[in-house]
């Protein structure tokens, strides 16, 4: 690679007045470069030391060489000398008296007088001859003249140069973009006219040309939420000039929260993302659903596609375990079940390392992904080193948290005095085939299940700590982290994280190639046990271990059967690590044209232990002792070179790029297990078990794709964007690989127009985009198509049997959504409020599902493209306002909601497909038909219900072919967004969130048995039907409940309620400590907090937790943690 | 620098070409699994896919084949009370008030026949649309497949009445099918077995000297079966007396409790139990029934009706062999003794004395005891129930008319295959007795409750299902 470099522009103070620039020959420049090389290659003296940016020197008639040394010394620059040292032989001494002054305008009035001047580049100091001036304006021509042209440099205010910046003449619209040193060129200027110059993430600048024939430009970064750096697909643009959807939650807001699991950090802060967690246990899966639920599917998760600084976090489905409503199970993959559903993959993922985490939500956004755009895209981002000050950044927190609603449940008095009603009614006699619980246990025993089992506290202990730094050419960021947290439930067991970031990026001396590179290797550590559902248990039930300390299986006899404690010591240990990096070559061809290459590999490898003791099992099965050991190995390679172009063309920026991307992904697991063994001390080895047993289970997955993307943008007023895409993906069979996908979005920001800038000057933007385009879904196991056997454990007359593994279908092929969106964007008042409004419309079709087949096919589903046509429309709002913003005291707010209906709009054919009876072709694809209960029947003390079909009798049809009594509900939520209050005043900050949904769900009697079984009831229940004519809530106690109670569980709408709710799901107070005790502690910033998660709660709901329905799952806990963070 | 850059643009573009291939998206074939196309190239294979259809029908949580029909049956007809009856899906066999959604009824009858039936015929479809396998193989694992796809659909049609007829793998044929009549199943039954049993050796070679493959005889035995349940008397005593006549193979052990034992000159066929996970060398059925300790700690899972044992004659060596008793809580309750090894005494990897019968030679000299009665050839028939009783212990028969001697036979068959296989729940159903008999002693007892419910899961996923009557 040829390397050059030129001569820049000094930079800084003299920007008022800017002397009259060189314009350096060829010749000169090709001498220069070759000097350079030979000093380069003479060694460069590089010192590891922190140097000042300012520079003091006092002497008079100082040999040039002892004042350069002392700058060199001063500032750990670099000194090289275009023609050697002797060239100083000519210089004359200098008298100076400066202190702490700019390094530029040192060099300028050291070598004022001397037939030498300097150039900067990066942290090197050349030294040249001083050349004679040629001006190409000379003498200069009358204002209002057209120039020949003008140079310039555009940088950041770290001295960093801005490549693709825009430079605009005002008059006519007409411009440029910068090359990779930042320079510019432009012709056919006046001298009276004004250039902008614009940079996305900065704030833009005009500047009048007045008679300078170069300009250096220094950007400073913004602070407007409009024109912060967004990073979407393939590159980066700002929510100003955006023409997709594109969500962002910033480190700030994921900082506010102590969560384990990046993603958990997501929920209420995007609208329309909908983020809930598979179970209680940390580790757990986590679902996340972008816009409704876009397939009938119940066996594929809706996980969007993620992808992690470019490297997109594909995890192959090797054992089938996926699902709707439990989500992914990420990477446990060897079968082994875990009690957490499996493992995100997300926690592995530090939160404290990402810089931003993008949601793209619309078809402009997410076309480029092609075909796995169809569920939207999650761009992850981690932190980056930034140009100048070395940071060391330490932060510790330390927390608590704990389950606080609970349920009030019967106590033994009562609990007994039910039975005995229940079995009275019955005609039961109180004997031990009927009532175990009354005759064999102590029925003045009492024990509060919940207090048992969720009473714990779980606890919190994190640390993090970063490098940071760099200068213009060079940055990184080295980060080490460590989080400890215990669960709730369990008496024992940790998740643990240590995770390690590094980045760097490097720039060549011409600026022209690009090197960054990042990485993460996380280490997890996750113990848990199956948490036993046992909070309706009988609460005079013997107690879990009897005096010896061993499980009481014998003291629960005869109903040993149900004893559910035996997971107490069966042991359950995941480890994973996760690599994760990213290479990023780039290097500018020539102006405006990049060649780049993204690199990118991962690597998870996790192991499971799962154990199941002797003394975890009931004596009296003879037990004998069982392990199982899992292996995931999982690599993933994608390697996407991409070509952008970027020019001026009329009136308009022009980008355009193209790439392919080439993904290839391989998961390998391998399952051992040991069987048989007779002491539970040699469980943790395979070897020693007297029966074993293993299996394996592998997956490739590849995929390509070429894409290409334009966007336009004239005078920052008309945006088009196109985007197109071919994909190839090996889930499907020969002759249906191959997919075309494409969006087309465009924006027209009327602020701009200058009638409107004229008459609505409150408008600080105006603008409406929409977008249309296609993307596809391939989201279905590998090898789907092909008609697979597979081998069981153990011999038949000594062959290892072969079990087929189900249906296929042959035409499986690429799932399609097309996606619609409009919105507006307006910002009022120099954008101190914005307002985002959104509407959209997604189709699904030949979506991908596992098509329900009757059992008597030999199996309930088969992996196809459903014939059904689901749409999802909907709104969504964003409000951003500064509401107040005096010196000591601020208020800004953030205010989302999302609004989502689905509706199945086509199904073929519905009535003779396995959907007839559960979808309606108009409704949402979440219906559920419900009988309406009426109330207890004050003559028999059964459930009643609405008889609608009028014909005297409860009737339910359960394939919906006919009429019956049930009516039609729809389970989506309504709405669901967040509220976010950020307050500062002096060193306080306080920031409140608040999530929100409304929404029906199930309520916790779902998981009650019939009042009177040996289960606990409600405290509720005690106001039942005792005898003829009562009018009571509850039903006559019974232990054989009957059609009227399977009517009312599963039929009926009694068990759904109201489930929404308003949750403070994050309260932040910090407080930064005043400069001056912070400037005695040699630190930068430092700053106490304390955060509170999931505060209080306000909800109709009848259960423990709205978002966790049911009793059999943990409900969510209340978090508080505190904690200290410091920058040096 | 020009040059470079043409270079590097050429590269990026050779690349994306390289991309367009369609080679380079193709994976190869899966390393846990193997397809079916490899499946039916080889002899070996082909072998261990017959040998799934059997080892999932004993070793899995198939519970239809490996003792579901046994006990659950026993509970829908006199023979079995469940012990702990806040099992509420068991608790309605036994109180013949089965709901649409019971989870036995719909995975473990329902829903083990059918996948097993689906193994079968993807044996056949393979061996038919692949050429790998040696034809003579090609000719015995045919007649396996349609041995099994009988012997489900058997159970099937008497358990559920009209039943869907599955004959392929092909779920776009199968998964709108209606239920097809009870006489058609039955000439189905009957035309897989009768082709079965001219494929299938006359021997026990394949399973090299074991029982457990089913062979010729074991589709013969079945046969006469269909034929005594379809009326067709002539060919059921034609059937059964080929097997009884084939006395190099087949004999009644004298002892009765070597009956039920590894390879006993009873058995016709035997599935090979190898659960190594948790019953270890235990028969379900022994595992399930026997109690853990017999002493008063521990319940008994299910325990024997007093009707059952009531039908005992005196001195019935079936009664004092076949039925042990535990007392629990003072109270002594009787279980199934045919198979010894319950959990206490299964091991590990220990040997394997016992197997889990499924035809027997016993049920085959009913058989033709009573199709000679229906033929009115009373002789033979009291000679042949005579056999029966001779090696239970008890003396020759006092019936005499042909109706005695049919009842005698009946009864007969209430003691001798007492919980197997569902045999005293069918006989039943097929005398026309389940009323006479079951509503004395079951309060909820309903005539429809002789059929039991489709799954409710099946008629909301095939709309061409009918429920029947009574749910």
């Amino acid at each position: 690679m040829n390397f050059t470099f030129q001569v820049g522009n000094p930079a800084g103070a003299g920007m008022s007045n800017p002397p009259k620039q060189l314009i350096i020959r060829p010749q000169a420049l090709l001498i220069m470069q070759l000097s350079a090389f030979l000093l380069l290659a003479l060694g460069l003296q590089v010192s590891a030391a922190t140097y000042s940016q300012t520079v003091s020197f006092t002497g008079k008639d100082v040999p040039l060489k002892t004042v350069l040394a002392s700058v060199k010394k001063q500032t750990g620059y670099g000194v090289f000398f275009e023609n050697g040292e002797a060239m100083l032989q000519s210089s004359a001494p200098v008298t100076i008296d400066l202190k702490n002054v700019q390094l530029e305008i040192f060099l300028r009035i050291c070598l004022k007088d001397q037939p030498l001047e300097y150039a900067l580049e990066g942290k090197t100091i050349f030294i040249k001859k001083k050349e004679p001036v040629v001006s190409l304006a000379s003498p200069p021509p009358p204002p209002g003249d057209p120039i020949l042209q003008i140079k310039g440099r555009v940088t950041n205010d770290k001295g960093e140069p801005l490549v693709n910046a825009n430079i605009t003449v005002k008059r006519n619209g007409h411009g440029t973009v910068t090359d990779a040193n930042g320079n510019f060129y432009l012709r056919n200027v006046n001298s009276d006219d004004v250039v902008n110059v614009t940079f996305i993430g900065y704030k833009t600048v005009s500047m009048p040309i007045k008679d300078r024939i170069s300009l250096t430009v220094v950007l400073s970064a913004t602070t407007n939420d409009l024109d912060k750096v967004v990073v979407q697909a393939y590159g980066t643009t700002s929510q100003r000039l955006a023409t997709g959807n594109i969500g962002t939650v910033t480190a700030e807001q994921i900082a506010r929260q102590p969560v384990m699991n990046p993603l958990e950090a997501l929920q209420g802060q995007v609208a329309g993302v909908v983020v809930t967690n598979a179970s209680g246990y940390a580790s757990a899966p986590i679902k996340v659903e972008i816009r409704g639920r876009n397939t009938i599917n119940a066996n594929f998760p809706s996980d969007p596609l993620y992808i992690i600084d470019g490297v997109p976090l594909t995890i192959l489905n090797l054992t089938g375990s996926d699902s709707y409503t439990g989500g992914a199970t990420g990477v446990i993959q060897s079968g082994i079940q875990s009690p957490a559903g499996g493992q995100s993959p997300f926690f592995n993922i530090n939160p404290t390392d990402i810089e931003s985490i993008t949601v793209l939500k619309d078809a402009d956004a997410t076309a480029i992904y092609g075909s796995r755009g169809s569920n939207g895209v999650i761009l992850i981002n981690t932190k980056k080193g930034k140009a100048g000050k070395t940071h060391f950044d330490l932060s510790v927190y330390s927390g608590i948290s704990q389950v606080n609603r609970h349920f009030q449940l019967l106590n033994s008095h009562q609990y007994t005095a039910m039975r005995k009603e229940a079995l009275a009614n019955d005609g039961l006699p109180l004997d031990i085939n009927n009532a175990a619980d009354l005759v064999t246990w102590d029925t003045t025993r009492y024990t509060d299940w919940q207090k048992y089992l969720w009473g714990g506290l779980g606890k919190y202990t994190d640390v993090e700590s970063s490098l940071s730094g760099g200068d213009s050419r060079t940055t990184f960021r080295v980060a080490a982290g460590y989080h400890y947290q215990t669960e709730i439930l369990t008496s024992s067991g940790a998740n643990q994280r240590a995770s390690l970031s590094f980045n760097i990026n490097h720039k060549s001396l011409n600026q022209r190639f690009n090197m960054g590179f990042t990485g993460t290797y996380t280490l997890i550590t996750s113990d848990m046990i199956f948490t036993p559902g046992a909070i309706t248990l009988p609460p005079d039930a013997p107690a879990i271990f009897d005096n010896k300390g061993n499980l009481n299986f014998s003291g629960w006899a005869p109903l040993n059967g149900n004893y559910p404690f035996g997971s107490l010591l069966q042991p359950y240990t995941a480890k994973s690590n996760l690599l994760n990096s990213n290479l990023v070559l780039s290097y500018e061809m020539t102006k405006g044209l990049i060649l780049k290459t993204s690199l990118g590999y991962n690597n998870i490898q996790s192991n499971q232990t799962s154990l199941t003791p002797i003394t975890s099992q009931d004596p009296a099965n003879n037990p004998v002792g069982q392990s199982s050991f899992g292996y995931t190995l999982l690599h993933n390679f994608i390697l996407e070179p991409q070509l952008e172009y970027n020019n001026f063309i009329s009136k308009g920026k022009l980008n355009i790029l193209l790439g392919s991307s080439i993904q290839n992904n391989t998961t390998n697991s391998i399952q051992l297990m040991g069987f048989g063994y007779n002491n539970d001390a040699l469980l943790t080895s395979v070897i020693n078990a007297p029966v074993q047993s293993s299996a394996n289970f592998s997956g490739e997955y590849k995929y390509e794709a070429v894409f290409g993307r334009i966007n336009y943008n004239w005078d920052n007023k008309y945006i088009i964007n196109l985007n197109t895409r071919r994909d190839g993906s090996s889930r499907f069979g020969p002759g249906r690989q191959f997919g075309n996908f494409g969006s087309v979005g465009a924006a027209w920001i009327f602020s701009e127009e200058t009638l409107i800038k004229k008459k609505l000057s409150f408008l600080s933007l105006g603008k409406v985009r929409g977008s249309y385009g296609t993307t596809g879904g391939d989201e279905i196991s590998d090898y789907a198509f092909l008609s697979q056997w597979s081998f069981n454990r153990f011999t038949y007359n000594g062959v290892l049997p072969l079990t087929p593994l189900g249906h296929t279908d042959s035409t499986l092929h690429w799932q399609v959504n097309r996606k619609l969106e409009v919105a507006v964007d307006l910002s009022f008042l120099k954008d101190r409020i914005n307002l985002e409004a959104v509407w959209y419309r997604n189709r699904c079709s030949d979506q991908l599902v596992a098509f329900p087949t009757p059992l008597l096919t030999g199996f309930t589903s088969v992996t196809s493209n459903s014939p059904a046509d689901v749409q999802n429309t909907g709104w969504e709002f964003l409000l951003n306002a500064e509401i107040l913003n005096e010196k000591n005291f601020s208020w800004s707010a953030k205010f989302n909601i999302g609004i989502n209906r689905n509706k199945l709009i086509k199904y073929p054919n519905l009535s003779q497909s396995p959907y007839g009876g559960r979808l309606i072709i108009g409704q949402s694809i979440n219906i559920i038909k419900l009988l309406h209960f009426t109330g207890i029947d004050p003559q028999t003390g059964l459930y009643t219900f609405q008889d609608k079909n009028k014909d005297g009798q409860i009737t339910v049809d359960q394939t919906g072919q006919t009429t019956d009594d049930r009516y039609i509900h729809d389970l989506s939520p309504k709405f669901d967004g967040g509220f976010t209050n950020n307050f500062n005043y002096k060193n306080w900050q306080l920031s409140v969130f608040i999530y929100y949904k409304k929404q029906i769900g199930r309520n916790a009697l779902i998981s009650l048995d019939a009042p009177g079984d040996i289960t606990n009831q409600p405290t509720s229940v005690l106001n039942h039907w005792k005898k003829e004519g009562d009018i009571a809530n509850n039903p006559r106690f019974t232990t054989s409940p009957g059609t009227s109670f399977y009517n009312y569980q599963i039929f009926s709408d009694a068990i759904y309620t109201d489930a929404s709710f308003i949750r403070l799901q994050n309260l932040s107070l910090s407080y930064t400590l005043p400069q001056k005790i912070i400037k005695t502690h040699a630190l930068e910033n430092c700053k106490i907090y304390i955060q509170g998660e999931n505060l209080f709660i306000i909800t109709k709901y009848n259960g423990l937790d709205p978002e966790v329905q049911g009793f059999t799952s943990i409900p969510r806990a209340r978090t508080i943690t505190a904690g200290i963070s410091c920058n040096f | 620098m020009l040059f470079n850059n043409k270079k590097l643009i050429f590269f990026l573009f050779a690349g994306v070409n390289i991309i367009a291939c369609k080679k380079t998206i193709q994976i190869p074939p899966p390393t846990g699994t193997i397809t079916t196309s490899q499946v039916f190239s080889s002899d070996n294979q082909a072998i261990s896919a017959a040998s799934g259809m059997y080892f999932n029908m004993i070793n899995t949580s198939r519970s239809f084949s490996n003792y579901g029909m046994s006990i659950f049956c026993g509970m829908s007809a006199d023979e079995l009370i469940i012990f702990d009856q806040t099992q509420q899906d068991i608790d309605q066999f036994q109180k013949n008030n089965l709901s649409t959604t019971n989870t036995i009824v719909d995975g473990n009858f329902w829903g083990d026949a059918y996948p097993t039936i689906y193994a079968a015929n993807a044996i056949i479809e393979g061996l038919g649309n692949y050429t790998g396998v040696h034809d003579s193989l090609k000719n015995e694992l045919t007649g396996e497949a349609e041995f099994i796809r009988a012997f489900c659909n058997f159970y099937l049609v008497n358990l559920f009445g009209n039943i869907p007829l599955v004959t392929t793998i092909n779920w776009h044929k199968t998964n709108v099918l209606s239920r097809t009549s009870v006489t058609q199943v039955y000439d189905n039954i009957i035309s897989d077995l009768k082709d079965a049993k001219n494929r299938l050796a006359s021997d026990y070679s394949a399973g090299v000297g074991q029982r457990i493959i089913p062979n010729k005889w074991a589709a013969t035995a079945l046969l006469a079966r269909a034929y005594l349940y379809t009326g067709d008397y002539a060919n059921a005593e034609e059937q059964a007396d080929s097997l009884i006549s084939n006395t190099s193979l087949y004999s009644l052990d004298s002892n009765i409790n070597q009956v039920f034992l590894t390879n006993s000159s009873e058995a016709i066929w035997q599935l090979q139990q190898n659960n190594k996970g948790s019953s270890y060398n235990a028969t379900p059925e022994g595992f399930i029934l026997i109690p853990s300790i017999l002493d008063s700690t521990y319940q008994p899972f299910a325990y024997i009706t007093t009707q059952l044992l009531n039908a005992f004659e005196p001195g019935d060596k079936r009664r004092s062999n076949w039925i042990d008793s535990t007392i629990y809580n003072g109270i002594e309750y009787y279980f199934p003794y045919k198979y010894k090894i319950g959990p206490r005494q299964a091991l590990v990897n220990g040997p394997y004395t016992e197997y889990y019968m499924v035809l027997r030679l016993a049920e085959q000299y009913l058989i033709r005891a009573e199709a000679r009665a229906k033929q009115n050839k009373l002789t033979d028939a009291t000679s042949d129930l005579n056999i029966i009783r001779k090696r239970a212990g008890l003396t020759n028969t006092v019936a005499t008319s042909q109706t005695d001697l049919l009842t005698a036979i009946t009864h007969e068959r209430q003691v001798e295959l007492f919980v197997e296989w569902g045999h005293r729940w069918l006989d039943l159903k097929r005398s026309n007795q389940a009323t006479n008999v079951l509503k004395p002693i079951k309060s909820l007892w309903e005539n429809t409750a002789q059929l039991y419910p489709i799954p409710a899961s099946e008629l909301m996923t095939d709309p061409n299902l009918v429920q029947n009557p009574g749910y």
